[in-house]
């Protein structure tokens, strides 16, 4: 069935992505590098935030908790995994960041189980939205979604720090000739990206079911989001993610939940093969 | 001889390495074909029957070994066979084709599937083609798919297919999901039938690889503007290198889920293709004999593992790290220092 409050469904799926996919655009956009293990770090987020939340502590402490988790994961792989292959091969990244995301799955699972977790959300549940269904989890999500891809497009742009990450990025040895340190610059830009990507997962979990394996799929719907939108756009980003949740709610509502997992390799091939850039990405 | 004056100086350029793009490949070391081009007066290459007599002779003592070994035996050496003809195909399409493939566990899980579900109607050898053609059609079609898409699109878009690619087979009722499905491969003479086919698929991917489409790959990995120059058709020979690895995946995938006689999905999750990583990484990216080396020392590394629980994935993961950051050109890099050595792999 799909009705109002699929799209409304939709719409709240796709500020998640957009979230998710923040970290994921910044580190690229600093660093050059995919972060593979995006999706680990949110869940990462998640789990934190249900422990603390399970044992009782308020909203806030979650949040900081989350956060202060992902900053860690953060420095752990920038430091850890990549600090040894700076200067290697791309596909020596991708496998060790991919072996991340194994190594985080098998953590997860080995600490808080198979089983799916339910969080309680720290706004209402019910709806109070009528028609597209939104409880006020909900809006606070899209909020906090917007106001972020807001703040960080404008961080990049315009704060220094934003232009040494573009300045890394484009060009690595012009940075360091002007005075950067790239290694400084990448390591604030995981610790950031870590942080969003925590912080995401504590904000999506009390609207979602959260297991281990849940890593991987976030990871592709992000990507899927920011291939769809542009690589390296803030804003793209948030526009793909929502197209691509509408999308999934669409097809979960009418087809299946299961197939909505097609969605995103479907939009990737489609995108890659007819129009590279993007909707509203600059560059290939 | 001043025609082959161009051809030398990119063969040579191709085997020191200096181009910039093999640099950008950097720590990942593959081995460069001897021969890019072949003008006359070079010294040819005489050992392919030596080696082909020499992989038959072991698979001959191995299959007889493990005749006599008993079942623990048995099921190792079809493990290693298994093993060994996926990760053939696998480092084909990334070491050798240089290709950013990461969905080897999923054309493995189409192979071990199209045979399982076809098997009973149509017999094990219809069962074996219609795997091994169910895993090629998909890897032929990514391989035009990927036309326009390089490195990390590459790799995200292929683990996309291979997460896609495992969620439909779980929800196609004749697989019988999650349940599982029985695996009929000859019974008890699995391992057999797995080591003729490792055997074959040595000494074909061996020779395939001093051959023009190897040639061809080497061309592609190092430089796609100069294979293109060279004459060489780019996105023909990626989709070849894509269809080669599936259709050895998907050979591996059957002759796997023969030596487990039962499988699941979760047999062919993302983990595999990062065991099968290791097994690659250790030997050495694109080396054919490294490759064997590495699944062997997989293969028994994990027959001291805890059958349970994820430790087997978290010492992949290390074993990856740490030779990547050590040892980035693998054992090869261990046997043979100076680099023009790896391309006898």
């Amino acid at each position: 069935m799909v009705t109002t409050a699929t799209f409304g469904t939709g719409i709240v799926n796709g500020f998640a992505l957009a979230l998710v996919s923040l970290g994921f655009t910044l580190v690229y956009r600093a660093t050059g590098v995919v972060n593979f293990a995006n999706g680990s770090q949110m869940v990462l987020g998640g789990y934190v935030a249900w422990e603390l939340g399970s044992h009782g502590f308020p909203a806030w402490v979650v949040m900081f908790g989350a956060v202060a988790a992902g900053v860690a994961s953060g420095v752990v792989v920038d430091q850890i995994a990549l600090r040894p292959l700076r200067g290697a091969s791309l596909l020596a990244q991708i496998i060790v960041l991919i072996a991340v995301t194994e190594v985080a799955g098998g953590l997860f699972l080995s600490s808080f189980g198979a089983e799916a977790k339910t969080m309680t959300p720290y706004a209402g549940r019910s709806p109070i939205v009528p028609g597209l269904g939104w409880s006020a989890s909900d809006v606070v999500l899209m909020v906090v979604s917007l106001v972020l891809v807001a703040g960080l497009t404008l961080v990049l742009r315009g704060t220094s720090a934003g232009l040494r990450m573009r300045l890394v990025a484009s060009n690595r040895l012009g940075a360091t000739v002007v005075g950067v340190n790239p290694a400084r610059v990448s390591t604030l830009a995981w610790c950031v990206g870590g942080g969003l990507a925590a912080l995401s997962g504590a904000l999506i979990f009390p609207t979602y079911l959260l297991s281990p394996d849940l890593g991987q799929q976030y990871t592709f719907d992000s990507f899927a989001a920011v291939v769809l939108g542009g690589f390296g756009s803030l804003p793209g980003a948030a526009v793909g993610g929502v197209l691509i949740g509408v999308v999934q709610a669409v097809v979960s509502g009418s087809i299946g939940a299961s197939y909505s997992a097609f969605v995103s390799l479907g939009v990737m091939l489609v995108i890659l093969l007819t129009r590279p850039t993007g909707l509203f990405g600059a560059r290939a | 001889m001043t025609t082959v004056n161009v051809p030398r100086r990119v063969r040579a350029a191709v085997r020191d390495s200096a181009l910039p793009v093999e640099k950008w490949l950097g720590r990942l070391r593959v081995p460069t074909p001897s021969t890019v081009t072949s003008p006359a007066g070079e010294k040819r290459y005489v050992g392919s029957l030596w080696t082909t007599a020499g992989v038959v002779l072991v698979a001959v003592v191995v299959a007889v070994w493990a005749d006599v070994g008993g079942a623990y035996i048995q099921t190792v050496v079809g493990l290693f066979a298994a093993y060994l003809v996926s990760a053939l195909g696998y480092t084909v399409v990334l070491g050798q084709a240089g290709q950013f493939a990461f969905c080897q566990n999923a054309f493995m899980a189409l192979g071990a599937y199209g045979y399982a579900v076809s098997e009973p109607r149509f017999g094990p050898v219809g069962g074996l083609i219609v795997g091994a053609v169910a895993a090629t059609v998909a890897g032929t079609i990514i391989g035009v798919a990927i036309i326009r898409t390089r490195d990390l699109y590459l790799a995200l878009l292929t683990l996309a297919f291979s997460q896609a690619a495992l969620l439909a087979i779980q929800l196609w009722p004749p697989t019988q999901g999650d349940n599982g499905i029985l695996v009929d491969l000859g019974g008890d003479r699995a391992y057999l039938v797995a080591v003729v086919f490792a055997a074959v698929a040595l000494i074909v991917v061996q020779r395939m690889t001093r051959s023009k489409i190897g040639r061809a790959f080497a061309l592609v990995r190092t430089d796609e503007k100069a294979a293109a120059t060279m004459g060489v058709n780019v996105p023909l020979t990626r989709m070849l290198a894509f269809a080669f690895s599936s259709l050895l995946g998907g050979l591996g995938g059957v002759l796997l889920g023969a030596v487990l006689t039962f499988i699941t999905p979760t047999n062919f999750t993302l983990e595999l293709t990062l065991l099968l990583l290791t097994m690659i990484v250790i030997g050495g990216v694109g080396s054919v004999w490294g490759t064997a080396a590495g699944v062997l020392i997989m293969v028994v590394v994990q027959q001291f593992l805890p059958s349970s629980g994820s430790f087997g994935s978290y010492l992949n993961a290390a074993l990856l790290f740490v030779i990547l950051v050590l040892r980035p050109g693998g054992l090869r890099s261990l046997v043979n220092l100076r680099s023009s050595g790896g391309s006898r792999g």
